[in-house]
This record gives structure tokens, C-alpha cells and sequence, in this order.
């Protein structure tokens, strides 16, 4: 056990050691980054002195070392434009991203849980293909477009929705369900073919002759039992949302991470653009890590394929 | 099963295989398929089905609705964009780059994919473990942002966009041929070959491979839709595509200052966006139902 959890720490950090390695090289490779930075005409001398001040002038190895020094030291540079630590910066737009990514989650599972259990109980209904035809719709139609297409009824037409910002309740509404929209659908089509699964078990036909209600046997029964590939397509899909939000955040003007990380791009911010990076694959190998780790424990045969 | 030949006569008045074959499909998937071929040829066809030069600025008929609306100007069926160029033969062009980005990287994908997940499955050991490390790297970061660092490193051109496309999703073929492989690479048909002294290429090429090909077929349409929501994203960011060329998703970007007074310009290409989606999707989830591929999602 403790052997298999090492195992599997060891892999998570040395692929966040590589991803540092990669990040810090493909910035460096990229040509003078200093041509960025200053605006044109600037003097030769004044130039030098800015290489000479950024570190750019020391050997790339040097350059290296500091960069993992520093990095250990919880100091992750400073933003080219802003001239303040990049971990401030990200620190401000945390709240934002959080509020939006728990608001798309919470409504994939409060929504999409039981639309999949009604999906799975009255299959062959017209209810249940409704719901499965929009479930691939939303699976199928891109989060950005679903976003624009929002947009244009609600902000634009009937001019009911903010377009832009988060101040109020009002704002979260277009930003979570575009975000949310892929997560819900797979929350649906998951929970249904789970409980279909488990429907069919010898174990809740037992239960059903016993005279245990129909509510009982659904939700105590049968979805404690269909939770756990549910819960598995969440972990799955916390990838795909967290690529996703960054682009919904700029479509709506959202205050948060991925809104930062395309402004970063946009103007060549390398220290921020780097951090972003660094964070958000920090936190995927850690999501990843935490449910391996979480799978060795509810069930052992995980551990044996390590 | 009966055993009765039809005469001669009889059997050309039958339907051919293939029309036969048509026949089974779904109605539903048969419709997909005409879509698909429509936007297809409508894309390479672009040049001459596109009624109106697509670059042709009129700025005396700027912000026109399609027709229908008032103030529609004839000959614009979905109207003028800001600057009085044709909403259609955009979107026509539009799907040209939009289909061709997409097709250029699924091939690139599908080849550096399956190539590093035959020899990951089937050499085994270092080389393996090597390939498997890259895998859970690439997996680890979404996508979106390593494109975006590759865009803010290496710029803005198609080269650069071939490449994050060509880069974006090769895991997803190397992880199903490498799981493949390492099926077959114990049954009977692969290890009597290895006895009677068959090389590992035509080991590999003539026997693994064919039989690797549904899953891979499966997920090269998942891939599709993907590279085509990719390649969308980005230059809905503007850090793709770049003017004058327009992709479906930079027209959707550029008119984004517009949606107050001319959504067409925004809903034309987004709704091409949708359809082009959900036709590849149900394409591949009716593949995957009739190849019988069960994919670990």
C-alpha cells in the first residue's frame, strides 16, 4: 500500500519536474524575449543594461538553476507588465474562477444526476429521449459557441442576461451553463447507463420482492451503487472544464485565471503565462494523484496494475 | 440461409452491395452522411460555389441582414458583415480552413499516434515506458493552455496551428493501439506468425494493424470534432487563424463587437460551427455502435 501510493507520488512530481523543465525551455528558445519587452528604438546601452538586470545575460544552465531555486523558494517572477509577483496576480482572480467552476459543477450534479436517473427509470418514453437528445447536444455543441449563441438570445435579443462581468447572481448564469454544459451532459449519459447497469442486478430484484419501495430502492439501493463511474466521469472531465472555463472566461469578460492567461498570451507575458501553465497542470496531476490514491483504498486489485 | 442462386437476370435487377449496405444505416445517419458530404464537397468547392468574393469589402452595404429582414440587400442571402463583405461566401471559406485545419491535424495525429503506440505495445520495456511518460505528461495539462503557450512562443501562423492541431490529441490513438497490441500480442494468429519466422514489420503492418483499425477509426471522428472545436477556440482568441483568412471560429471572434447590432454575423458561422459538430459526432457514435468498439472514455 504505502509502496504503491509512493510509487505513484514519485510519478506525479517527477511529471510536474518535466513540465517545469519544458515550459522553462520552450520560453527560452523563443528567441530574445527582451524584444518583447522594450518598445522599439530603444538604445543598445539601455538595452544591455535590461539583459543584464532580468539575468537574461548568464548561461542557460545558470538560468536554469535560478528558475528551479527560485520556483522551491515559492518565488515565481514577476509579470512583465505589471511588475508585481505573479502568484498576486493569480491570487486576486482565484475567488472568480473558483465561484464559476463550482457553480458549473454544482449544476452538472444537482441537474444532471437526476435527469440520468429519470432518463434510466422511464427509458423508451418520449421524457427520457428528450433528455438524452439534449444531453447530446449539449455534449456535442462547443462551450465557446454555446457561449456566443447565449449571448446573442439572452443578453442581446430579449436582453435579459449581463454580457459581461461578475457582480451579480445574474452573471453567473451564462458563464456556468456554458462551462457546465459538457460536464452535464456526461454527468447524464453517465448516471443513466450506470443506473441501467445496476437496475438490471440480481441484488435489486431481491430488494424489489421484499417489498422495499420503489423510492428506497432507487436512491438508496441502486444509486449508492452507480455513484462510483459517475464520480470517476467528474474526476475525468475536471481536465476538459478547467480548458474549457479559460476560454468562457474571456468570452464573458469573467475576472479570473483563464481571462489572465489569455491576456498573458496575447501580450507575451511569459512569467504569468508560465505560472498559469505550471498551476493548472498542478492541479490536474494532483486531482489525478488524489483519485488513484483514493481508488487503492476503496479497491485494492487498483494497486496490483501500479 | 438459403442456397438458391439467383439467374443472371435476376441478380442485375438487384440493388448493388454497397446500395444494399446504404440501406441498413440508420435514416438519422444516413441524413449525417449527406450533411457531411455537402459541407465537404460545399468546402472544396469553395472558390466556385461561394457566391460572391469573400474578401470583397463594399463598405457602401456594411452591416446588411440576411434576407428576409429589412434593409436586406438582394444577392447577400445571410447579409453583410462590418465591412460589407458577404456573410455566405465567408462562411463557405471560413469552412474550408475550419474542415482543412481539422483534416490536417487528425492526420498528423493518427499517424504520430498510432506509430508511437505500435511500438510502445509491441516493443515493450524502456521504450514503453518512455512513450507511457510523454502520454501522462500530455495529460496533465489541458490542452488549451499548452496551445496557448506554443502560440505566445512560436507566434502566430497556419505552421505554427498545423502543428498544435497535428500535437493536440496523438495520445488518445497511442493509449487505444498500445492497450490493443498488447491484447493481441499474445493470441494464437500473432505468435504462430512469429514461428514461422514473419518479420516484425509484416507482423505489425499486415497483421496487428488491420485489426486495431476500428477503434482507431472511432476515435479519429472524436478527434475531428475536437481538433475542429480546437482550432475554433483558438482563433475565436484571435491567436489562431489570422486576418484576412477567416476560419469559421475567427469570424465568430471578430464579430463579437457586433452582436449587439448585426448577430448575424456571429450566428451564421457559430450555427456552422454546431452542425459541423453534431453531424462528425453522430457519425462516430453510430460507428462506434456498429463496429462494436467499446472505448475506455
Amino acid at each position: 500500500m504505502l509502496r504503491y501510493m509512493s510509487i505513484r507520488t514519485a510519478r506525479a512530481l517527477l511529471t510536474l519536474w518535466v513540465i517545469l523543465t519544458v515550459v522553462f525551455v520552450a520560453t527560452r528558445i523563443s528567441g530574445d524575449t527582451i524584444d518583447f519587452l522594450l518598445p522599439e528604438g530603444t538604445d543598445p546601452d539601455s538595452r544591455a543594461a535590461m539583459v543584464q538586470y532580468l539575468g537574461l545575460d548568464r548561461s542557460i544552465i545558470e538560468q536554469y538553476a535560478i528558475y528551479v531555486r527560485e520556483f522551491l523558494g515559492g518565488h515565481f517572477g514577476l509579470s512583465f507588465y505589471e511588475r508585481r509577483p505573479v502568484e498576486v496576480i493569480y491570487l486576486e482572480r482565484l475567488g472568480p474562477s473558483l465561484a464559476l467552476y463550482a457553480s458549473a459543477l454544482i449544476l452538472a450534479i444537482v441537474l444532471g444526476m437526476p435527469l440520468g436517473i429519470v432518463a434510466a427509470l422511464k427509458r423508451n418514453t418520449a421524457l427520457a429521449r428528450g433528455i438524452m437528445t439534449a444531453a447530446f447536444l449539449g455534449y456535442a455543441i462547443p462551450n465557446f459557441v454555446l457561449a456566443i449563441l447565449l449571448l446573442l438570445i439572452f443578453s442581446f435579443h430579449l436582453g435579459w442576461l449581463p454580457s459581461a462581468g461578475a457582480a451579480t447572481p445574474a452573471h453567473y448564469v451564462m458563464p456556468t451553463l456554458a462551462v457546465g454544459s459538457v460536464l452535464l451532459a456526461a454527468v447524464v449519459r453517465f448516471t443513466r447507463s450506470s443506473m441501467l447497469d445496476v437496475l438490471s442486478q440480481d441484488y435489486l430484484r431481491t430488494a424489489r420482492a421484499k417489498g422495499v419501495s420503489e423510492r428506497v430502492l432507487v436512491l438508496r439501493h441502486a444509486l449508492r451503487n452507480a455513484l462510483i463511474p459517475i464520480l470517476t466521469v467528474i474526476g475525468l472531465q475536471v481536465t476538459n472544464v478547467l480548458g474549457a472555463a479559460v476560454i468562457i472566461e474571456t468570452v464573458f469578460a469573467w475576472p479570473g485565471l483563464g481571462e489572465q492567461i489569455v491576456l498573458a498570451t496575447i501580450r507575451r507575458d511569459y512569467p504569468t503565462l508560465q505560472f498559469g501553465v505550471l498551476g493548472f497542470a498542478a492541479v490536474v496531476v494532483t486531482v489525478n494523484l488524489a483519485v488513484d490514491l483514493l481508488y487503492s483504498v476503496v479497491d485494492p486489485r487498483v494497486r496490483v496494475g501500479g | 440461409m438459403t442456397l438458391a442462386f439467383p439467374s443472371l437476370a435476376e441478380a442485375d435487377r438487384r440493388p448493388s452491395r454497397a446500395l444494399k449496405a446504404w440501406r441498413r444505416i440508420p435514416l438519422g445517419i444516413r441524413l449525417c452522411f449527406l450533411v457531411a458530404a455537402l459541407l465537404v464537397l460545399a468546402a472544396a468547392l469553395a472558390p466556385w460555389v461561394s457566391p460572391m468574393d469573400p474578401d470583397h469589402q463594399s463598405l457602401l452595404s456594411r452591416l446588411r441582414p440576411p434576407v428576409g429582414f429589412e434593409r436586406a440587400k438582394a444577392g447577400y442571402l445571410l447579409g453583410t458583415d462590418q465591412l460589407g463583405r458577404d456573410v455566405l461566401s465567408r462562411c463557405i471559406h471560413g469552412l474550408t480552413v475550419t474542415l482543412g485545419m481539422a483534416a490536417l491535424g487528425a492526420t498528423i495525429s493518427l499517424t504520430l499516434g498510432t506509430g508511437l503506440g505500435l511500438l510502445s505495445g509491441y516493443v515493450g520495456g524502456r521504450v514503453d515506458d518512455a512513450i507511457m511518460a510523454v502520454v501522462d505528461i500530455q495529460i496533465a495539462v489541458p490542452f488549451t493552455l499548452v496551445a496557448l503557450l506554443v502560440v505566445a512562443i512560436a507566434g502566430t501562423g497556419v505552421e505554427v496551428l498545423i502543428l498544435v492541431l497535428g500535437i493536440a490529441y496523438w495520445e488518445q490513438y497511442a493509449r487505444i493501439v498500445r492497450g490493443q497490441v498488447l491484447a493481441l500480442r499474445s493470441l494464437p494468429f500473432v505468435e504462430a506468425g512469429r514461428a514461422i519466422g514473419m518479420s516484425n514489420s509484416r507482423l505489425l503492418f499486415r497483421h496487428i494493424l488491420p485489426n486495431v483499425a476500428s477503434p482507431i477509426i472511432v476515435q479519429a471522428t472524436l478527434v475531428i470534432s475536437n481538433l475542429i472545436l480546437l482550432e475554433s477556440s483558438l482563433s475565436f482568441l484571435g491567436l489562431g487563424i489570422q486576418p484576412p483568412t477567416a476560419s469559421l471560429g475567427s469570424m465568430v471572434g471578430q464579430g463579437r463587437d457586433y452582436m449587439a447590432s448585426a448577430p448575424w454575423i456571429v450566428a451564421a458561422p457559430a450555427l456552422l460551427i454546431v452542425a459541423v459538430a453534431l453531424v462528425v459526432l453522430l457519425i462516430g457514435d453510430w460507428l462506434r455502435d456498429s463496429l462494436d468498439v467499446r472505448l475506455s472514455d
